[in-house]
């Protein structure tokens, strides 16, 4: 298990091969994808509409289900291999995941919402929460804000809260989906520069998942669903 | 901060979250235990209150009729006696040698409505009720002169008579009953403590008083009801009572008194009345039903007294003997020198049916034992409905308590779908979500149950209060009996359930279907 919070530094992020996935007692694939692979700290943009079976595969990427058929390897790991207690210590110490919305526990504060996913990610919790503190204020968040339950916060500040949740336990992987929809165009720019200055000194891989193609140059690379996927047919 | 450590932080957050919500259930969970517990304690209580009606008592035997009659008649002073039991099967029982104590008991009279029963002191320290417990007076002490009069509880209570209060007691049971035992007035010499039991809605005097008031009263009352108004003479009848009274006073210790009157009233009866040929008769009938009243109720212990009067009972025997039997007819009371059941103490539990058989075996009468326990189970059976009335309004309660319980925690796990993949997004193991769940819905379960026992409980010690006074009814405080207790876990194990199951259906969904974004 120990094996599980130190990766294996040489294998790819990512890299797939025949991937497919149906849901149970269903013949429709939703997913087929011959091969793909993610480098280490290769920032990817994934664009695609909702049904184009994108969360199905960050779902997959964030080992919070298995591949019906082929290989997924993610940080060097066969997820299909390991078991569900195996897969949630591995997605605690390894990646980073931010939904569209939604990302913390509404009745904790910011810095306890951050706080309980280092709890999970690593086994010593010496000096979390000085991380954690500075993480937030990385993200500007003043300290008044700290101690407030993420319910009373605004969806920019969450997402902020969530991106600093996601760092905090020095994943290798972040999956992002969508993590703007609800932000206005002002605060769009501003929450993906951010972002970008919180990962400049980290070595950490990036899929961001999003409907919207102008948000693809930030990246270094971009590809379309739809090009990756050859699901949606009978397999 | 070890892995309880943060599943309880989160969960007092959580649980302080949403804290009108989780005091409205715990209010909803309060009260349903509530009143389930409190239906089904009642339940419980009516049936232990009334098997313990009477304890202590080994047999209750009577003339031969049905086991519930008896148990009816000699407990709970209903219905009246188709039979009676002599003197001397009393004493006969008393002999047999398992037999340590008996109390007779002599129904038939009343006093507003309320019933009278003629017993011995001994009825005071050897009936029980409840788990043995002996009667106390609340005032005064037990009957020791014929004309004293004990009175239960709520007669006392209702009718407002305090210690030395004089009263008459009337014939019969009707409200109307126009025959009262004015002549023998009786004096309140004790009130018991409340019982809970028929013991407190009835008067106590001494068999003598009884026997003494009927001699008297029978032979009056019988001429009024026979409507024979040929035969009443005011005159002779005033005289009657003159002699009476006397009469009624006799102790052992007024023999001589009785004797000198005897003299003096066959005497004047002859003088005054001559020329009153058709009643002369009737006159010495009750010159003569005096005196045989007073033979019977004197028993061993007047054997001269008794040789005294045989002379002059001898004549008219046979006359009596009727005269009694129509007045018993007319009035439930047991004919003198007869009682209507005898309670009877026995020297081992063991022995009892060996005694029962004794006396169902009996030849000289026909009796009947009886085992109170069992007679009032079965009677319990009888009119249980308002048990079975009670069990069911019980199982109504645990079941609607059951559909709230459940639907409430339903809507919250459907409102923690998200935050469980929130977790999930994390890593937070599953059972770290389980028992996150699970320390929440417990514990809103178990301050709802510490909540309505606590109500309970309080309840019980306010009615108590009140009613060991106005009813004497003490309700039990043990409120865990084992249905009570299996309600209970009923109550748990739907709540784990109901917590278990969505927990593991959200785990399971978000594992397939993928992350939160597809929750929109």
């Amino acid at each position: 298990m120990k094996t599980l919070t130190i990766s294996d530094s040489t294998a790819d992020a990512i890299s797939l091969s025949h991937l497919g996935y149906s849901y149970p007692g269903d013949q429709f694939a939703v997913l087929n994808i011959p091969a793909w692979r993610v480098e280490r700290n290769e920032r990817v943009f994934l664009q695609g509409e909702s049904g184009s079976g994108k969360s199905t595969l960050l779902s997959l990427l964030a080992g919070l289900s298995v591949p019906t058929q082929g290989s997924l390897q993610i940080l060097g790991y066969d997820i299909a291999n390991l078991t569900a207690r195996q897969r949630d210590r591995f997605r605690a110490a390894n990646l980073g995941v931010v939904f569209q919305q939604f990302n913390l526990i509404p009745y904790l504060s910011a810095l306890d919402n951050v706080l309980l996913a280092a709890r999970f990610g690593s086994a010593s919790n010496a000096g979390a929460r000085q991380r954690a503190t500075t993480l937030l204020e990385r993200m500007n968040l003043q300290s008044a804000l700290h101690h407030r339950p993420a319910s009373q916060m605004s969806i920019g500040q969450q997402q902020r809260v969530a991106i600093a949740r996601a760092l905090m336990n020095n994943p290798s992987l972040l999956l992002i989906d969508e993590p703007t929809s609800a932000l206005d165009h002002v605060n769009r720019d501003a929450f993906l520069a951010l972002l970008f200055d919180m990962l400049s000194d980290q070595e950490c891989a990036m899929v961001f998942v999003s409907h919207d193609p102008a948000l693809g140059a930030f990246f270094d690379s971009q590809i379309r669903i739809a090009e990756l996927n050859h699901g949606g047919i009978l397999i | 901060m070890g892995a309880f450590g943060t599943v309880w932080l989160v969960a007092s957050q959580s649980l302080r979250y949403r804290l009108s919500g989780v005091l409205l259930t715990i209010a909803s969970i309060a009260l349903s235990v509530f009143v389930l517990l409190g239906v089904e304690h009642v339940r419980q209580e009516a049936r232990s209150g009334f098997a313990s009606t009477v304890s202590g008592v080994d047999l209750i035997v009577g003339a031969r009729t049905g086991e519930i009659n008896l148990l009816l008649l000699s407990v709970f002073r209903i219905g009246t006696a188709t039979a009676n039991l002599s003197w001397e099967s009393v004493e006969q029982l008393d002999q047999q040698k398992n037999v340590v104590w008996t109390v007779p008991i002599s129904l038939g009279d009343s006093h507003r409505n309320f019933r009278v029963v003629g017993t011995t002191q001994a009825f005071f320290s050897r009936y029980k009720f409840g788990s043995k417990q002996p009667l106390v007076f609340d005032q005064g002490q037990p009957f020791e002169e014929v004309a004293e009069v004990v009175l239960g509880a709520r007669v006392a209570g209702e009718l407002g008579y305090q210690l030395g209060d004089s009263l008459v007691l009337s014939h019969g049971m009707a409200d109307t009953s126009f025959s009262h035992h004015d002549q023998l007035p009786f004096a309140v010499s004790g009130i018991l403590a409340p019982t809970g039991t028929p013991i407190d809605n009835a008067l106590f005097v001494g068999l003598d008083a009884i026997d003494a008031m009927h001699s008297e009263g029978g032979s009056d009352s019988h001429q009024a009801h026979e409507g024979r108004d040929a035969h009443e003479d005011h005159d002779a009848h005033n005289e009657h009572e003159v002699h009476e009274e006397h009469d009624a006073h006799l102790g052992p210790d007024a023999d001589e008194d009785h004797k000198a009157h005897e003299d003096h009233d066959g005497h004047k009866g002859h003088e005054v009345y001559e020329e009153h040929e058709a009643h002369q008769d009737h006159d010495a009938h009750n010159e003569h039903e005096v005196h045989e009243e007073h033979d019977a109720h004197l028993g061993p212990d007047a054997d001269e007294d008794h040789e005294a009067h045989e002379d002059h009972d001898g004549h008219e025997d046979h006359q009596d003997l009727d005269h009694h039997e129509e007045h018993h007819q007319a009035h439930d009371h047991p004919p003198i020198g007869t009682v209507t059941a005898v309670l009877v103490g026995l020297s081992s539990p063991i022995t009892t049916l060996q005694v029962k058989r004794w006396v169902d075996e009996y030849e000289e009468e026909a009796l009947l034992a009886i085992l109170p326990g069992v007679a009032l189970t079965q009677l319990w059976e009888l009119v249980g409905n308002v048990e079975s009335v009670l069990l069911g309004i019980s199982i109504l309660i645990l079941v609607s308590s059951l559909l709230g319980l459940n639907a409430m925690l339903l809507a919250s796990m459907r409102e923690r779908r998200r935050e469980i993949e929130v977790l999930r997004s994390i890593g937070a193991p599953s059972s770290f979500i389980l028992s996150l769940l699970m320390i929440e819905s417990l514990l809103i379960v178990s301050v709802g149950v510490m909540l309505a026992v606590g109500i309970l409980l309080a309840s019980i010690a306010a009615a108590n209060t009140l009613f060991v006074e106005t009813f004497g009814l003490m309700i039990s405080s043990q409120i865990l009996n084992p249905s009570n207790v299996m309600a209970l876990g009923l109550i748990y194990l739907t709540a784990v359930i109901v917590t278990l199951l969505p927990a593991v259906r959200a785990y399971r969904v978000s594992r397939s279907v993928g992350t939160a974004a597809t929750a929109d």
